[in-house]
């Protein structure tokens, strides 16, 4: 549903784009909200796949005729549609949050049932460590310490490894010291953040809208989620967009001592070329060395899969030499 | 001092040594760390896409250091972000390193990895991105051989260049970089 709701951006986003890129700015949300919303039936339905194929055909088709016509040169983008689209969306919202309202609600009341009791663990966590937690990702090991009785009565076999909330995740493994840090980071970046939209104008406006807009949105999903490795990136690429478009005076550079001057600089120059392949040759082989320990979890992963299929085919020999690769592959952290 | 001014942003606007292949890993690390997995692993999503990000993180810190060593200029970032940054950076090692479980807390391989290493990492993504928005060397190094340098506007990787060279519409996931460069 909220996946949904987003798409009343795009829809915005479509019909405020100038008459001639109409066409395909609504084709492009087409494709985007049939995956949103129909992925699953799609999914198995060749024809499914064979109709984006045809509107991204058409979009291209279109877009380039008219590119041709009008030498790439864009339509101005209208505001005359502007509000009778957000009108129409938040009716639609509207009657789709009415007409769902039920199975919101309890799909709401579900998903904090279980929440509310990790989140109380978490403060219980940072309450015994206030200062500097007890460590990022040490959560289930405090957890059946830390839970009610009456959820270790109810639900029993029920761990959790995670507090489902990034913020009080971070509170209760780093304690105030991480918590008050990242809390700072996050004030640069939204400080940062309003720069950049008051700065922009025309279409960074909207290009720096969108990026504020995706950020904020990671972090209400963060409130209530954990970050995995698929998303954990995301609030620091857009946040590194935002500070960079809020940043208004030009930032000094520190020219270090071995720093190219006068002929030295000009491209072609031996000196300069032989330091640039020196380095590249030096952090090449830096990056070999690191590939060890970066894939160590990922061998080890392995490892246990292939332990795991020799032990369903009873094959005892390989299982037996699989253990030791997989203890060997493993880091520290998979032995505790 | 207007001159003067102008020429330091044109000079700072240029594409850094290493911005091509940098810009190629941040769009790797955006695009697969999500999407990629591995069949034959015990845990097929979390550790394959742990792996790419921590691997592509790792790259963009060493295409970084090989920037500041070629050009011998180290970029200030601004200064209450670069505080920001360090105190977050030293609270992570902190209380990696006071924790009863230093190395789970320092990798977050007994969960889904997001322990202090990942942060660090990611601390530093951001660093690159911002850098990278700011030099607005972003598309720059993407320009094909003998491809027309023309007005800003007439970028190739525009979402609407004008250049008659062109003949690739560029996908839209692109575009953000054209912008955050700063256009």
């Amino acid at each position: 549903m909220a996946a949904l709701v987003a798409l009343a951006v795009l829809v915005q986003w479509a019909m405020t784009r100038g008459r001639g890129d109409r066409l395909v700015a609504v084709l492009v949300v087409i494709s985007v909200a049939a995956v949103i919303a129909a992925l699953p039936l799609v999914f198995n339905a060749p024809r499914g796949l064979s109709l984006f194929a045809v509107m991204a055909a058409l979009g291209v088709r279109h877009d380039r005729k008219r590119a041709t016509r009008t030498n790439g040169e864009p339509d101005e983008a209208t505001g005359g549609w502007f509000w009778p689209t957000t009108a129409v969306e938040l009716g639609a919202a509207g009657v789709v949050g009415l007409l769902f309202r039920g199975r919101i609600v309890e799909q709401v009341e579900n998903g904090l049932e279980q929440r509310v009791e990790f989140w109380n663990v978490s403060v219980s966590i940072f309450r015994d460590s206030p200062l500097v937690g007890r460590g990022l990702e040490t959560y289930l090991t405090y957890f059946t310490a830390h839970r009610s009785v009456d959820h270790a009565v109810i639900w029993e076999s029920l761990l959790s490894d995670s507090p489902h909330s990034v913020p009080l995740g971070i509170l209760s493994g780093g304690g105030l010291v991480l918590a008050g840090t990242y809390l700072a980071i996050l004030l640069v970046i939204g400080y940062f953040r309003m720069q950049a939209v008051r700065k922009a104008d025309g279409s960074s406006e909207l290009f720096h809208g969108a990026v504020l807009a995706t950020w904020v949105a990671y972090h209400v999903q963060a409130s209530v989620s954990m970050d995995v490795p698929g998303l954990i990136y995301t609030q620091w690429v857009l946040g590194g967009i935002l500070v960079a478009g809020g940043v208004s005076a030009l930032l000094p550079t520190v020219a270090l001592p071995w720093r190219p001057r006068g002929r030295k600089a000009r491209p072609g120059n031996g000196a300069v070329g032989l330091r640039g392949l020196t380095a590249a040759s030096g952090l090449a082989l830096a990056f070999f060395f690191t590939l060890g320990p970066l894939s160590a979890p990922l061998r080890a992963n392995r490892a246990v899969y292939r332990a795991q299929v020799a032990l369903a085919r009873a094959d005892f020999t390989r299982l037996h030499s699989l253990r030791w690769t997989g203890v060997r592959d493993f880091s520290p952290a998979f032995r505790t | 001092m207007g001159e003067r001014h102008e020429r330091m942003m044109q000079r700072r606007s240029g594409p850094g040594p290493g911005d091509r292949l940098f810009l190629a890993v941040v769009v790797i690390l955006i695009v697969g760390t999500p999407t990629v997995f591995l069949r034959t692993a015990m845990r097929p999503f979390a550790i394959p896409q742990l792996t790419l990000l921590w691997v592509a993180a790792v790259v963009v810190l060493f295409l970084g250091a090989y920037r500041v060593v070629v050009s011998g200029l180290f970029g200030r970032a601004s200064l209450p972000l670069t505080v920001a940054s360090g105190t977050f950076a030293v609270a992570l090692l902190l209380t990696s390193v006071v924790s009863s479980q230093p190395w789970v807390a320092l990798t977050g391989l007994s969960a889904r990895g997001a322990g202090a290493l990942t942060y660090l990492l990611c601390l530093a993504l951001l660093h690159a991105v911002y850098g990278l928005s700011r030099r607005r060397s972003g598309l720059h190094t993407l320009r094909w051989r003998g491809w027309p340098v023309g007005r800003r506007s007439e970028h190739p990787l525009s979402p609407w260049s004008t250049s008659t060279h062109s003949r690739v519409r560029w996908p839209p996931w692109l575009h953000w970089l054209y912008w955050c460069s700063g256009r």
